[in-house]
């Protein structure tokens, strides 16, 4: 078990290196470098002056070294400064990762308690008109693009009856302590929450469904009806339970989703979560946040994903890892 | 003799032979939802097609931008203003001087106008435009490309009109052309990049199978959305390969179906690989060999048929994954670069647009939604259809 | 009477390479089969018997060269089989058919059982299409199916039903040898009686030799005049049925006769019953393959491997045992 977990964390190492090479690489191809935007707002400047800011900036290095370059500044722990913000990185991007963190767990939390029952549910009565009405219901949503929801969500219930606010992390210059400054944030995550919930909510009821169905057909469940068990013992101790099973793969494998999709969701809502922050500083070319958030937000879904796989382990005790 | 007749009796009575690409049609009819999808699809289909007919017929273009008609309401006109009607019929004298002249004399002539000749045209241009047509209707000889010139100065817009004055419905048409278009094709190549790989995977085994699996398993685990906006936000003009096509007006195009290509395949491609290793060891190839088939009779006549199947499935869905991140990426303005109309990127300001016209975030939106709903029930419906054991007679 | 060779196996192997980790490196060679001598004469039923994972498939999938031998020389009608370039193996293979174990899964589900029992006589290219089309249905009702029936999916039959097919198309190109491979295994007790009458009938008919395997000693002492008896990858005893279910000579197939369940006979005891595990043929004892669980264990049994060799002089009936009489 240790020995999985070690490999798969080296693994997981290299994806990151190797991913965080790619991504300097593809920043280095991206419009505007720093000289670039110089030239762009001072228009005497000369040659020389050009070639002297290069290697300044040490642009006139190939890629490689500049990559290793960076590595070792990272790696003596300064993460650089914002050039849009005016601040180091890692002040900026703390509380982000901690609005990301809230938004994405609350969706999951939220899609899980609003799917299982619904998909237990629909499982124990299949074919009835509540399950084709839901069955409908999932296509849409697995269908409906999670930014397109988040407009309609900001049409309705922000543009016409003005009942939440259409964007934003929380009402600025209010006090922002105790309960008030809950009430608050909650204010402003209800939208971006329910919007980023919607897809992982159809997938999760049909994958509830499925597996419940799967389960309730197994000789195991029927021994358990032939004992003379009550119908909830059957259902929820040995159906249910074993029917979990999957659906806790589905949720593990969907949190690299809910995360990258938190992306689009923080954008449109100018949630300042690390999604927006990773989206705003390539848009504004501000390369030191850009590559820290985009590392950092990697190696957390890599890192999600490999949590997952180990919980899994401990849910179903048919796994074994060599 | 008896044994004859019975033989007779049992040819008569044998079914009908019956394709099997027909019987998974029959199937597939059986799936209302998907059926309607079909539908849906075909017609936006034949709707992308005939764009420029549409554009032709309706007189609407869908780059043309109208500064005194933006934010319009669907089922709306539109009127230029007056500045650019001047400039337009001034233009129009400069290019047709002695079918002016000869236009103008005759209004000033028959007494219609109580203006100078020079005023004339000006003034029939800015008055209504009922008033005008009046006024035409007592004229010999209209030049056709003055009627043209005077029609476009009104425009009927079903869908409204954008933020610049571009009419919603023939970009919408425009914008089918885009979507669906990267879509299928990104999704296609994605699909044989997959092919490929998968069956490579799946052949050879060996190492060439753990090289490309990690490969396939790495990728899948990545969060798509960051990954591709750092890669949409390439300047093509830096990348050698690529800097060709800048400046084509496609390079935005193939850009999206180049980074959605590069994120889509792996599922094909595990796919593939999986049933080429399930069905190596199907009995019924080990069958085909004792009969003494042909290596390229078992890939053609006993693999392939049953790997096209799921694979069509996952075509389908496919493309409607490759519709929402072309859209996605447009609208956060890193996809299809305007004037091209793409769904996706005519969301780009929704965020502001809304509380001017919400039509021109909800008409986008629904149009992403039908396409997407409609091909995920096509893959439903092809799903239960390519299963042999629900062939039913 | 003199028996004719149709198929003779001498010191026949197949192994198959275990691979590891990354870079696939080989890290063991399971020995499914091992050194196997085997004769099968013209218009016999051999019988091979052994429990599961003794390597008794993987021995008929290798004398048709669907696994090639990893040595060995294998003999059919005369002719060195191994040495048959591919093209002259294709056709070869019409004089030796095959019928596996599961009906569901050796036809092709995406064709019909016209196409299925037509495919053989195309890939051959025997008669015009009038023929072959006339030949399938005669095919069918040959193995008792409808004629009618030539338009239908595998899926629409029932298992004992899909076997006829899987019959109808090893008959198909008229072979001399046919290997069933756990023919009746899947199938219900009431339809096995049938195929198995059906098979009988159709080599009294036609002449056809059987290479019959299967794990179960009731089925082939009904059905086989001669037995194989597999243990780990080798023959460890071989002879006439009678020979073979009245007189044993090897421990194993003593120990294997023993477990047969007897009804109302009130035998209950089991004297020398098997105990144990199958060893891993990945890594198998050393000396006598059996010597682990045998009863009458030796201590040359550890250190030498016996060789199939005759129980009196001149006979057939053969073991690979060091023991002089149990």
């Amino acid at each position: 078990m240790a020995t999985y977990i070690l490999r798969r964390l080296i693994q997981t190492l290299g994806v990151v290196i190797l991913l965080s090479y790619v991504c300097f690489y593809l920043m280095t191809l991206m419009p505007g470098d720093p000289v670039e935007l110089m030239i762009s707002s001072n228009p005497k400047i000369t040659s020389e002056d050009v070639a002297r800011l290069r290697s300044l900036y040490g642009l006139d290095q190939p890629a490689y070294k500049r990559y290793l370059n960076w590595v070792s500044q990272i790696s003596s722990g300064d993460l650089g400064h914002s050039r849009t913000y005016r601040v180091p990185v890692s002040e900026l991007l703390g509380p982000r990762l901690w609005n990301t963190f809230y938004l994405s767990m609350l969706a999951l939390t939220f899609s899980i308690l609003v799917a299982l029952p619904i998909g237990v549910y629909t499982a124990l009565n299949p074919g009835s008109r509540m399950d084709s009405i839901v069955s409908m219901l999932t296509f849409f949503g697995i269908s409906m693009p999670s930014f397109l929801l988040a407009l309609i969500l900001i049409i309705i219930f922000a543009v016409q009856l003005n009942w939440l606010p259409a964007g934003g992390t929380e009402t600025i210059g209010a006090d922002n302590t105790g309960l008030a400054g809950i009430l608050d944030r909650a204010k402003y995550l209800i939208l971006p929450v329910l919007s980023l919930s919607l897809q992982s909510i159809g997938s999760f009821v049909r994958y509830a469904r499925g597996s419940m169905l799967d389960v309730l057909r197994q000789d195991y469940v029927r021994t358990a009806k032939a004992k003379g068990l009550s119908y909830h013992v059957v259902i929820w101790k040995h159906a249910f339970r074993n029917a979990l099973i999957p659906i806790i793969t589905i949720i593990a494998l969907s949190l690299s989703s809910v995360f990258s999709g938190a992306l689009l969701t923080e954008t449109v809502f100018a949630y300042q979560g690390v999604g927006k922050l990773v989206y705003d500083s390539i848009m504004g070319n501000d390369f030191n946040v850009a590559m820290v958030s985009f590392i950092i937000s990697v190696s957390m879904v890599l890192l999600m994903n490999l949590i997952a796989d180990i919980l899994y382990g401990f849910v179903d005790p048919r796994i074994s890892y060599q | 003799m008896n044994q004859q007749t019975q033989d007779q009796q049992n040819i008569q009575s044998m079914e009908q032979a019956q394709p099997l690409w027909k019987m998974i049609l029959t199937q597939f009819s059986e799936h209302k939802m998907a059926v309607a999808g079909v539908v849906i699809i075909l017609f936006f289909i034949l709707m992308a097609l005939f764009a420029d007919l549409i554009s032709y017929a309706s007189g609407l273009h869908p780059h043309r931008q109208n500064v005194s008609g933006r934010y319009l309401l669907p089922f709306t006109y539109s009127e230029v203003g007056s500045s650019e009607k001047e400039t337009a019929v001034e233009n129009w004298i400069n290019q047709n001087t002695e079918v002016a002249a000869q236009l103008q004399a005759e209004i000033v002539g028959k007494n219609l106008l109580s203006v100078s000749e020079e005023d004339a045209l000006y003034e029939l241009a800015l008055m209504p435009k009922e008033e005008g047509q009046e006024i035409l209707k007592q004229i010999e000889t209209v030049p056709s490309s003055f009627n043209q010139m005077l029609s476009d100065f009104k425009k009927f817009h079903p869908f409204g009109t954008d933020e610049v004055g571009r009419d919603v419905f023939i970009r919408l048409i425009y914008g089918a052309r885009v979507s669906i278009g990267v879509g299928i094709l990104s999704t296609v190549v994605a699909a044989l990049i997959g092919l490929l790989i998968g069956s490579l995977a799946g052949f050879y085994g060996g190492w060439i199978d753990s090289l490309l699996m990690r490969l396939t398993d790495a990728l899948l685990s990545l969060p798509l959305i960051p990954v591709m906006i750092v890669i949409a936000a390439v300047d093509l003009q830096k990348v050698p390969v690529l800097a060709d096509f800048v400046g084509s007006g496609y390079e935005s195009i193939i850009k999206m179906v180049l980074i959605i290509c590069l994120f889509s395949w792996m599922t094909v491609a595990r796919l593939v690989r999986g049933s080429i290793l399930s069905l190596k060891e199907r009995e019924f190839i080990l069958a085909a060999r004792t009969l003494g088939c042909q290596d390229h009779t078992i890939i053609f006549r006993h693999l392939f048929p049953n790997v096209v199947g799921p694979m069509l499935v996952s075509l389908t869905l496919g493309v409607g994954s490759s519709i929402i991140f072309e859209a996605a990426l447009s609208f956060l303005g890193l996809g299809i670069m305007p004037p091209m109309a793409s769904w996706g990127n005519m969301l780009t300001n929704a965020q502001e647009v809304i509380y001017k016209n919400v039509w021109l975030t909800i008409l986008p939106g629904l149009m992403i939604l039908l396409t997407v709903v409609s091909f995920n029930f096509m893959g439903d419906g092809l799903q239960s259809a390519v299963d042999p054991k629900s062939i039913k007679r | 009477m003199i028996k004719e060779t149709l198929l003779s196996a001498h010191q026949v192997s197949k192994h198959f390479p275990v691979k590891k980790g990354f870079f696939q490196r080989t890290v063991g060679q399971v020995k499914a089969v091992e050194k196997v001598d085997l004769e099968i004469f013209k218009g016999e039923t051999l019988g091979l018997v052994g429990e599961s994972g003794c390597g008794k498939s993987t021995l008929g999938r290798t004398l048709i060269r669907l696994y090639e031998p990893t040595e060995g020389e294998i003999t059919f009608k005369g002719e060195d089989f191994l040495k048959l370039s591919s093209n002259n193996l294709r056709k070869s293979r019409r004089n030796i058919q095959m019928i596996f174990q599961d009906p569901f899964a050796s036809l092709d589900p995406r064709m019909t059982v016209g196409q299925i029992l037509q495919q053989p006589l195309d890939v051959h290219d025997i008669g015009t299409l009038e023929q072959r089309k006339k030949e399938v249905q005669e095919l069918l009702t040959t193995v008792g199916l409808k004629a009618s029936h030539i338009n239908r999916y595998p899926h629409e039959f029932s298992g004992g039903q899909r076997q006829r097919i899987s019959i109808a198309r090893a008959l198909a190109l008229k072979p001399d040898l046919i290997i069933c491979d756990e023919p009746v295994s899947a199938l219900d007790v009431s339809i096995q009686a049938q195929i198995l009458n059906l098979l009988k009938d159709l080599q009294e008919q036609r002449g056809l030799t059987y290479l019959f395997i299967s794990h179960d000693l009731s089925v082939i002492e009904y059905f086989c005049d001669r037995v194989a008896v597999m243990y780990l990858g080798k023959i460890v005893e071989i002879g006439t049925r009678d020979e073979l279910f009245q007189n044993p000579k090897h421990p194993y197939t003593q120990a294997l006769l023993q477990a047969i369940p007897t009804v109302g006979e009130g035998k209950k005891t089991m004297k020398k019953s098997l105990s144990g595990e199958v060893p891993s043929p990945l890594n198998p004892p050393t000396g006598c393959a059996f010597h682990p669980r045998c009863a009458y264990k030796m201590d040359r049994c550890v250190t030498e491997t016996p060789k199939l060799s005759a129980v009196s002089a001149g006979s057939l009936h053969q073991k690979s045992c060091f023991l002089k009489e149990t």
